[in-house]
């Protein structure tokens, strides 16, 4: 007999169902199923992703959900065609509408959207009927069968029957059969599964544990008590039932006929005109307008004409000229957008609102709309990606904005297109291997101390808890073996909903009926239910509006540039060949630069030595997993340094036939364009095929197909005259490249930016340190080193000051910049709220008119005296902290009243480390000596500092130490861990080999004050230190932290140390 | 002075089940069972020391009586359990 499920759940029911869709599609095909339902809580999230796996897989896919009513009870719910969907898309859109962390739609909603939807009577704990048989509530079950009834029909009604193995099943089911019986409506039996492997209904007890934010062993009561929710043949479950009820399910099943791979029935947005002109004849007068205009009296103006000719044959031949006029329209907003978060008469108003980036980059008529700021032409940028004969799907255009920018335009775009027009794509963050710790540590009441420690000390789900179990045979009990065996189970699975980095969707028809729309969590925004690969995959347009920190930073710095300078700063018009910028890019004097500042990049940098903007371009793109995977990184900077030494040198191709398209990038892959390029070139791929390719590296759903790519590429090689081999190694370079790599037009988008800010890091750097500042938290660096760059630059830093610092960082003349009261911990928004004050009533006068003035809370007032912003009143802080405490602030409608307060008891004085660790507590920075120098004296001769190494000899055995600012181990570099230490002339490079790793890893993974021991290497302009022994920093030798405090100095070292900069830390990173 | 002290009731006591070919109960301490009125399965505490994992069946005997019989199928053995 065959039977078809209609009732399952996919990890898209959120912490309810362990299996991904794909999973289930494929084990559903596997098992012989010909039709398959997933219906998740309240949630479609998963239903593209499903339709399209079990497409894949030869599986007919049914879309559903269980829906919830406001009375707790739940619905099954199904798709019988393409009215149905819409209905189910509005339902469980209104279903969020008021809560979207506790959806629930009423019966009446329910009634006005039943048309095209099968509705089954629900699950057997919680479903609308047989909740109220179970409480044998029989009349009211009645009753409700027969309103659903009435609302569905005879034909969409059915009663839902399932076979859990709990007690009572027998009697529910028995009481549910004859209801059907007198309700002449189908019976219908559902499987409910909620895992499609054994191992995964483990994984749902402890998913239940998590979702109650309790242990397993105090939430029996909401998990399932045994694992017969796990996916079972069509035989296997059909022998639970009577056989009328798998008929039942089979007859349901032929009515869903809904395919959302097929019917989902989108259409763009249109284009309307007043004038009845069509959209393509639009967009050519439009492009060709601007062509004449940006490209007079240039001589490539033959070539821009005869490329836009062809690109707009290709966006006719595809119909897109609305896609392209839509975006114009978005930019049109976004500049509207940006006159009025700017301020129209601010000098960052010259400045265009957002700049491209992506493969639109490569489009000369996303130059000519103003989506982007690279001449396509002059650069030589490859359009195949964006634009091709046999487009998939549509293009992507990514758009950059400064944050203030992005927000407002999100918001346009809601208000423009309306509600139910447009909306955030999702994203669902996976779990994480920390989260996974945290959470099943929790689930199973493991030792909280042990779990947090593990959980720090983790190096990704691979070594998660292996290591530490196999030493410590404490960790061999059941319950740490459980969550070792969950550990591996619940990698990958998403946790919750999420609004994508910027993505969003527009449609014509209501969005609402084409996917479920939710509330976001922030005021105004809403999202839909899914992420970026299902928006594809629906062939939605997607526009992705990102916010860039760095953008914000380079409009401030105009901005501020303007108020001080004598001349303002026309970006557009800086050109792109300053040699004093270069030479400093050269020396990877970068910090705070865009894109070129990190470790790696700076390693590079100094060997690579960029000379102009293409260069720039390359190095970007160069640091990039994909590159350094593909193994392109050092051929590239071997052949940059041989090419230096000899103008005559020959770069060497892999095959001749590739010579053309990797010329730009001395025959290597940098850029994801080339690899479309090398499969033509190389196998003979159309632009259609070749994007194929890219897209199946580039997706986690479909790398199977991969293999299929192969075969293909092979046979194209050989047929092109390339030996197999060849081809081979080409086409491993090309998949170990994957996707982890940008586009050469995105490229060239952030190394315009990365020069940008590069010149004005040279040319302005107070103004550009000041602009950083408030940008945070972006960039790889803490604030504090940020700091240390600029004052090595003439910068002088200015601490907080309750009559001088502005709410954010400001610059002062002289190039100074002060720390702004906002940049103090724990005062916040209470910064703006002095600075008014401060302008209404004049500057303080004394800490006590501070207090009796200012609407702060007296933890800020603490935390400014604690940063230094009252040292104008007393340099002692521990006695200004006393005197705080004394004046009372005046209850509302109070008058304050001056009292004589008893007097001050005498407080030891600050010590210069007092202050700096004073400081760090309160802003982790300081703008007083570095903690280093203060340390410096104490510290055993024998130690170097990093202007030593610089001299030193290449070879040697050198101890360093400082603060940590970098932890890095990427996936690439095989169990090395990279770490950056800072000291009061710089910044030191640190590599500790896997061995050194293992034996010091405590210390590596969480000491923020470390001393490294090591062999010195210099190469090729490069200092490393290859660690031997990494320490934390012990306890000084001689007591001159201040006077007769030797005893405390260990004290005084932990105080520093929980105050230290928040270091970039493995994967975390500081963004 | 009387003694208080605490007893469990309903403790289960190993018994006699003989069952068909589908592995369901055809006799409980030799009495023939008339009616299988529910079965309901119990996996619990897998991640302790003392996992639960039982088979559990509401019977209706041939002399009238009810009850309920478990398998643990951990130790592969027939318990009853006051129905």
């Amino acid at each position: 007999m065959t039977y078809t499920e209609l009732h399952a759940h996919s990890c898209y029911s959120f912490l309810d169902g362990a299996s991904q869709p794909i999973e289930v599609a494929e084990r559903a095909a596997e098992l012989g199923y010909d039709a398959f339902a997933v219906t998740d809580h309240d949630s479609l999230c998963g239903s593209m992703e499903f339709a399209r796996a079990a497409r894949d897989a030869g599986l007919r896919p049914i879309t559903g959900c269980e829906l919830t009513l406001t009375d707790g009870s739940h619905l099954t719910l199904l798709a019988e065609d393409e009215r149905g969907y819409r209905n189910l898309c509005r339902l469980v859109t209104l279903a969020h509408a008021d809560d979207r962390r506790a959806p629930a739609a009423t019966l009446e909603q329910v009634a006005a959207h039943a048309e095209g939807l099968h509705c089954l009577s629900g699950c057997a704990r919680d479903g609308h009927v047989a909740r109220l048989v179970g409480e044998g509530r029989l009349r009211e079950a009645e009753n409700a069968a027969r309103a659903l009834r009435a609302m569905f029909g005879r034909e969409r009604f059915s009663i839902e029957l399932q076979r859990p193995y709990w007690r009572g099943d027998a009697r529910r089911n028995r009481l549910l059969a004859e209801l059907a019986e007198r309700l002449r409506v189908e019976l219908v039996a559902t499987g409910d599964p909620h895992a499609h492997t054994i191992a995964r209904t483990y994984l749902q007890d402890a998913l239940v544990a998590i979702r109650m934010n309790t242990t397993l062993d105090a939430c029996e009561r909401h998990r399932r008590g045994n694992h017969e929710s796990v996916l079972r043949s069509p035989a296997e479950t059909a022998a639970r039932f009577p056989a009328w009820a798998v008929r039942g399910a089979e007859l349901v099943a032929e009515r869903c006929r809904f395919d959302l791979t097929r019917d989902l029935g989108y259409r763009f947005p249109d284009f309307v005109s007043e004038t009845g002109e069509s959209a393509a004849a639009a967009l050519h007068r439009i492009c060709f307008a601007e062509l004449e205009r940006r490209y007079a009296g240039l001589s490539h103006i033959h070539e821009a004409r005869a490329r836009l000719e062809q690109e707009l044959e290709l966006i006719a031949f595809h119909g897109l000229a609305g896609f392209f006029l839509l975006h114009r329209d978005i930019l049109e907003m976004a500049r509207e957008v940006a006159v009025r978060v700017r301020g129209a008469s601010a000098a960052r108003s010259l400045l265009p609102p957002g700049r491209g980036r992506g493969s639109s980059v490569g489009s000369i008529v996303c130059y000519l709309i103003g989506l982007s700021h690279v001449d396509p032409v002059e650069t030589r940028l490859f359009l195949g990606r964006f634009l091709s004969p046999e487009l998939a799907s549509v293009p992507d255009i990514d758009l950059d904005f400064p944050r203030d920018v992005r927000e407002g335009l999100i918001l346009e775009v809601q208000r423009r297109y309306g509600d139910d027009h447009a909306a955030l794509v999702a994203a669902f963050p996976t779990y994480k291997v920390r989260g996974a710790i945290r959470d099943l540590g929790k689930a199973l009441a493991l030792p909280q101390g042990e779990i947090e420690r593990m959980a720090r000390m983790s190096d990704g789900f691979d070594h998660a808890s292996g290591d530490a179990a196999r030493t410590d045979p404490r960790l061999d009990s059941p319950r740490w073996r459980a969550f070792r065996f969950l550990m591996d189970e619940i990698a990958g699975l998403p946790r919750h909903i999420s609004q994508h980095s910027g993505g969003m969707v527009i449609s014509s028809a209501p969005l609402v009926e084409l996917v479920p729309v939710l509330p976001a969590a922030m005021e105004g925004r809403r999202i839909c239910q899914w992420d970026k690969d299902s928006c594809a995959d629906a062939g939605f347009l997607k526009i992705d509006l990102l916010g860039l920190g760095m953008l914000s930073a380079v409009e401030e710095c105009v901005d501020l540039i303007a108020r001080t300078a004598a001349e303002p700063v026309d970006l557009s018009r800086v050109g792109f060949d300053d040699p004093e910028v270069f030479a400093e890019i050269q020396a990877a004097d970068t910090v705070g630069v865009f894109q070129i500042e990190s470790r790696a990049q700076m390693q590079s940098l100094v060997r690579t030595k960029p000379e102009d903007l293409d260069d720039l371009t390359v190095q970007v793109a160069l640091v990039r997993p994909g590159p350094i995977v593909g193994d392109a990184v050092n051929p590239y900077i071997k052949r940059r340094q041989e090419l230096r030494r000899n103008p005559d040198y020959e770069v060497p191709y892999d095959h001749p036939l590739l010579r053309e398209v990797l010329a730009d990038t001395l025959g290597v892959v940098v850029f994801q364009d080339q690899v479309l390029e090398v499969a033509m070139a190389l196998a003979g791929f159309t632009t259609g095929e070749a994007e194929s390719l890219r897209r199946a590296m580039s997706r986690k759903r479909s790398r199977s197909a991969l293999e299929g790519h192969w075969l293909r590429f092979r046979d194209g090689a050989v047929a092109n005259g390339v030996p197999e081999e060849t081809a081979k190694l080409v086409f491993d370079k090309v998949v170990g490249f994957s996707e982890f790599g940008f586009p050469k037009s995105h490229a060239a988008a952030f190394g315009i930016l990365a020069y940008q800010s590069a010149w004005l890091h040279r040319h302005y750097p107070a103004e550009f340190l000041c602009s950083l500042l408030n940008a945070q938290p972006m960039g790889f660096y803490p604030p504090a080193t940020l700091l240390r760059d600029g004052e090595r630059r003439g910068v002088t830093m200015l601490p907080p000051d309750v009559n001088e610092s502005m709410a954010g960082c400001t610059v002062e003349p002289g190039d100074g910049v002060r720390i702004g009261l906002g940049y103090v911990k724990g005062v916040g928004k209470s910064a703006e709220d002095i600075v008014a004050e401060r302008d209404r009533g004049g500057l303080f006068a004394d800490p006590g008119d501070l207090v009796r003035r200012a609407p702060v809370g007296r933890d800020s007032l603490a935390q400014l005296v604690r940063a230094g912003a009252l040292d104008r009143f007393d340099a002692n802080r521990r006695r200004l902290l006393w005197e705080i405490r004394l004046h009372r602030a005046p209850e509302r409608g109070q008058l304050a009243l001056p009292l004589d307060a008893a007097p001050t008891p005498r407080l030891a004085g600050m010590s210069e480390w007092d202050r700096m660790v004073s400081d760090h507590e309160a802003m982790h920075l300081t703008t007083g000596p570095h903690p280093m120098a203060l340390l410096r004296p104490s510290l055993p001769a024998s130690i170097r500092t990093s202007l030593d190494l610089r001299t030193d000899r290449h070879g040697r055995t050198v101890t360093v130490a400082g603060m940590m600012i970098a932890r890095q181990r990427p996936h690439t570099a095989k169990g090395i861990v990279f770490l950056l230490v800072e000291d009061e002339h710089g910044m030191t490079n640190i590599i500790v080999p896997p061995a050194i790793y293992e034996r010091d890893r405590i210390v590596v993974r969480a000491e923020p004050l470390v001393q490294v021991t090591g062999r010195l290497e210099k190469r090729e302009g490069t200092i490393n230190v290859i660690a031997e022994r990494v320490e934390a920093l012990a306890r000084p030798g001689h007591p001159v932290i201040g006077p007769a405090r030797t005893e405390t100095d260990d004290a005084e070292l932990r105080r520093l140390r929980a105050a230290a900069p928040v270091a970039n830390s493995f994967a975390r990173g500081r963004r | 002075m009387k003694r208080t002290y605490v007893r469990r009731v309903g403790v289960p006591q190993e018994v006699e089940v003989w069952t068909d070919d589908r592995g369901l109960p055809a006799r409980v301490g030799g009495r023939p069972v008339a009616h299988l009125r529910d079965e309901w399965r119990v996996e619990e505490g897998w991640w302790t020391r003392r996992p639960l994992r039982r088979r559990y069946f509401d019977l209706v005997l041939e002399d009238g009586r009810n009850t309920v019989v478990f398998l643990d199928r951990q130790q592969r053995r027939w318990y009853a359990q006051r129905a």
